[in-house]
């Protein structure tokens, strides 16, 4: 026999775990060593955008017929399966631009068969405004599920829809285009013990308290136009004394005002809160006080950290954990002696870097607002210092120059780059 | 980086009886052989019957390229006190690079290395082997992945229609 035809069956599935479901199938016609390799592959790939079909798609009708193609392909493999044992499934199928009941049924009847077969991993990218089957929130066996809906703010994750919530194994959770409420939050929090990564795409956060101990890498990330300002909402609530990672990327009008924060045994955050401009920032500012113990820190986002350096240091703690901090979308120039005072509540700074943002006002607003008021900061461990700015900008290099003056005590690495050279270009004072 | 003299050397025996000597760390990037030491720290003597030393000699090469690496990536995080992200994303795609030299090899040698990889428990190089070999058979016909493969093709074609007719659904494009 040929070498690969020779291996063993785990690692010829392993091998069509990389293939769509199509491929995979496909196989059976190789050899009688193929023939029915793909009835017991535990992997099982479904992408109605890699089908492949060789009719056209360019209206609704043809894309119609594609997607009855790729239906009867799915219900078929399945049919024809023999193994009791499902480890992965994935089911992607965006392009339709209609609904209809057919199409829920034939994704909801997907899910149900893979959840009969000890599921471990799900995924599934559909364009559905109804939840998925409440089988997905009782499946035992699984750990790491993905739902994703096309359209932002779509499913509605209520507690009276969703009865039970009770996953023990689910380590990873990633929702997309969810509305969440508190009723669905806490039983998700209480259903799933084990859960250690949560990632929240286009979500909205229609709760008021986050409670969890188990959790330890938190995502929310808001890519798309908020759908509209939530109802005054004060005080919410993110307790999660083990989380290591944050990462927030969002507009800041689907969070509510003074939200707190508790996250002690957090080591890293990247905070990128962007919003239109002229809009008011004020008690949004002092959620970052609940990252004071991180080690590596990143701001982005020109309104929300102009507003912590103007208004929101009078009662933050100090950052005596970090070492690495990184600010983007800062106008330098004109914020500079606010900055600094923020160093100042980072005594143990060993990396500091600054960079400006697309949309920021870096040379155009501050043309000519109030110039650099000079102040000084103690980083005494401070090592490096990288700079990004365009290079025809002389204020930029008036800060680079002051920069040198006020750490000129310490052994500081000052690196500069310009966006015209986007590669580092090192100088040594 | 200087290795320091005490480090320990592990013997590592092929199939055709041939020795290579690899420091233990190097040893370790293969979780059966960890699974080992574990058990019994004295040993140095591993005899190592299903792989023959010419893919014993690849699959240290490709441990040795990635403890290297990743000794290169904790040196500089340790000398800068942080990692440069640039500088780890050269790092990442230069060892990408390697890699993907790494799997320019006949089908022959990237089977037995799928099974070395298994077999030694090394999940990097079993990743990589397992998706190469998948590389070459996404998209294409069956004919081509027989050709690629050398597989040889015992269905009659009667068994091959009935293939066929009993899973139309998976060959049929469109109408």
């Amino acid at each position: 026999m040929d070498m690969i035809s020779s291996l063993p069956d785990c690692l010829l599935h392993l091998i069509m775990s990389f293939l769509t479901a199509q491929d995979a199938v496909r196989t059976c016609i190789l050899s009688k060593r193929w023939k029915n390799l793909w009835t017991t592959l535990p992997f099982l790939d479904f992408d109605l955008s890699k089908f492949d079909y060789d009719g056209k798609i360019d209206d609704f009708e043809q894309r119609s017929k594609k997607f009855d193609k790729f239906r009867d392909f799915v219900c078929m493999t399945l049919e024809h399966r023999e193994a009791s044992y499902l480890q992965r499934f994935h089911l992607s199928c965006t392009e339709m631009s209609k609904f209809n009941d057919s199409y829920d049924m034939f994704i909801q009847s997907c899910i149900c068969y893979a959840l009969k077969h000890n599921l471990q991993w799900l995924k599934i990218d559909y364009e559905l405004f109804s939840p998925p089957p409440l089988g997905v929130f009782t499946c035992a066996s699984l750990v790491d599920v993905s739902l994703f809906s096309f359209f932002p703010y779509s499913i509605r994750a209520q507690g009276n829809s969703i009865d039970v919530i009770n996953l023990p194994c689910l380590r990873r959770l990633y929702l997309r285009g969810f509305i969440l409420y508190q009723d669905f939050v806490n039983k998700l929090f209480s259903g799933c013990p084990v859960l250690e990564f949560l990632h929240l795409e286009n979500c909205e956060m229609n709760f008021s308290t986050v409670n969890t101990q188990s959790l330890k890498y938190l995502k929310v990330v808001c890519s798309g136009k908020c759908r509209k300002a939530l109802e005054k909402r004060t005080g919410q609530l993110i307790n999660t004394p083990n989380l290591l990672s944050f990462y927030l990327r969002i507009c800041p009008r689907i969070i509510g005002d003074k939200m707190l924060l508790k996250m002690p045994s957090l080591t890293s955050a990247v905070f990128d809160v962007h919003m239109p401009k002229y809009s008011s920032y004020a008690g949004k500012s002092n959620m970052i006080f609940g990252l004071s113990n991180v080690q590596s820190l990143i701001l982005c986002g020109t309104g929300i950290i102009m507003d912590l350096l103007e208004n929101g240091l009078l009662n933050c703690p100090e950052f005596s954990n970090l070492k690495d901090l990184s600010v983007k979308g800062l106008c330098l120039y004109h914020h500079f002696s606010s900055l600094v005072s923020f160093l100042n509540l980072c005594p143990n700074l060993e990396k500091l870097s600054l960079s400006h943002h697309d949309n920021c006002c870096w040379v155009h607003a501050c043309g000519n607002q109030e110039p650099l008021r000079m102040a000084s900061f103690k980083c005494k461990l401070l090592k490096t210092v990288d700079v990004k700015f365009f290079k025809s900008d002389s204020k930029s290099l008036q800060i680079v120059k002051y920069l040198r003056d006020i750490t000129f005590n310490s052994i500081v690495e000052i690196n500069m780059s310009s966006h015209s050279d986007s590669c580092l270009t090192s100088l040594h004072w | 980086m200087a290795r320091s003299s005490t480090e320990n050397m592990i013997t590592l025996m092929s199939s055709d009886g041939e020795e290579f000597m690899v420091t233990e760390k190097v040893a370790r990037e293969c979780t059966t052989i960890r699974n080992m030491l574990e058990d019994d720290c004295v040993i140095t003597n591993i005899p190592l019957p299903n792989v023959t030393s010419d893919i014993l000699s690849m699959v240290i090469e490709y441990c040795m390229e990635h403890v290297a690496a990743a000794e290169k990536a904790a040196a500089e995080t340790a000398e800068k006190g942080s990692s440069s992200a640039p500088a780890a994303a050269k790092a990442n795609k230069d060892l990408e690079e390697w890699d993907k030299a790494f799997m320019n090899v006949d089908v022959y040698t990237l089977c037995d290395l799928i099974l070395a990889a298994n077999y030694l428990n090394v999940s990097g190089l079993l990743d990589l082997t397992i998706q190469t070999a998948a590389n070459l058979i996404k998209g294409k016909s069956p004919e081509q992945i027989r050709k690629t493969f050398h597989i040889q093709n015992d269905l009659s074609l009667e068994e091959e229609e009935k293939i066929r007719s009993q899973t139309p659904w998976a060959f049929e494009k469109s109408e």
